[in-house]
């Protein structure tokens, strides 16, 4: 795997993947996942530790970009937002089932939105990190110097 | 994609990430975790199984899907490796963005776990990898009728 692509699709993916989330999990249904919140009311931290939260961004882009390299082929945004979408709704639907079955801390309202929210924002940001991919070259396929 | 191998790699994948994490999370490290709840009234007194079987079929296919878009024949080791990120970069992700925005767990757990996962969905790829290398290739191969 060309570690050159990776490192720039890892931090395009986390910085984008950070803004959409803002956007869809905090302005557009912020108060929709705080009023599901299960018998669990004091787990939730407030205020959020950003750091966390972007390092954690970082690592989930690192993987999409993964699944995108691991793939044959010039990555496409349409390719890449289907690899994002499906990696971001299978890996939350699994997470989410299984904080589910462990803790109190969302109704099961919220175990079937979020890996459809997912959906969205991996999606958008697969496709973000396959275009940016799509501009550089790989390294295998640079002339000799 | 053949899709009669994806769904045996996922459904001997779930059975193994079961398995396999029983044997991690319930029996060699569970001391460790229960000393590292943060906020002990917000998890279940016994969990829920049924979400926690459904979740690993979920990652389990994450999994199969990282390991069929590898070129060339599934193996052992290339599962191994295809698990053990997509777990580690997974797992990562979810465990700072957990710590981020609740007090479900201590700090050292959003490291830990992550490591963990690297020889528990390790383990379960390189299954995954070694199973559907034995199922024989779908329609496409098969001489017409």
């Amino acid at each position: 795997m060309d570690m050159r692509r990776f490192a720039v699709g890892t931090v395009v993916g986390g910085i984008t993947m950070y803004v959409v989330g803002y956007l869809i999990f905090t302005l557009a249904f912020g108060a929709y996942y705080a009023a599901n919140v299960g018998a669990a009311t004091n787990a939730l931290r407030e205020p959020t530790l950003e750091w966390a939260a972007a390092l954690g961004g970082l690592a989930f882009g690192a993987l999409i970009t993964y699944v995108i390299l691991s793939a044959p082929g010039t990555p496409t945004i349409a390719s890449g937002f289907i690899k994002g979408a499906i990696t971001g709704f299978l890996a939350w639907l699994s997470v989410d089932l299984v904080l589910f079955s462990a803790t109190n801390l969302w109704t099961f309202t919220i175990v079937l939105l979020d890996p459809v929210l997912e959906f969205v924002h991996s999606g958008i940001g697969g496709a973000v990190i396959a275009a940016v991919l799509a501009r550089m070259p790989s390294s295998a396929m640079r002339p000799a110097e | 994609m053949d899709i009669k191998r994806v769904v045996v790699g996922a459904i001997v994948g779930g059975i193994t990430l079961h398995i396999i994490g029983y044997l991690i999370f319930d029996i060699a490290v569970a001391d460790y975790y229960m000393a590292n709840r943060a906020t002990p009234a917000a998890f279940r007194d016994a969990p829920i199984l049924w979400s926690l079987v459904l979740g690993n079929f979920a990652f389990a296919t994450l999994i199969t899907l990282g390991v069929a878009v590898r070129p060339g024949e599934p193996a052992m080791g290339s599962g191994f490796v295809t698990g053990a990120v997509v777990g580690f970069l997974g797992w990562f992700h979810f465990d700072f963005a957990t710590y981020a925005y609740t007090n479900l767990w201590n700090f050292p757990i959003a490291i830990v776990d992550p490591l963990l996962e690297v020889v528990h969905a390790g383990i379960t790829g390189a299954v995954i990898a070694s199973v559907m290398a034995m199922v024989p290739k779908g329609a496409a191969i098969r001489p017409a009728e």
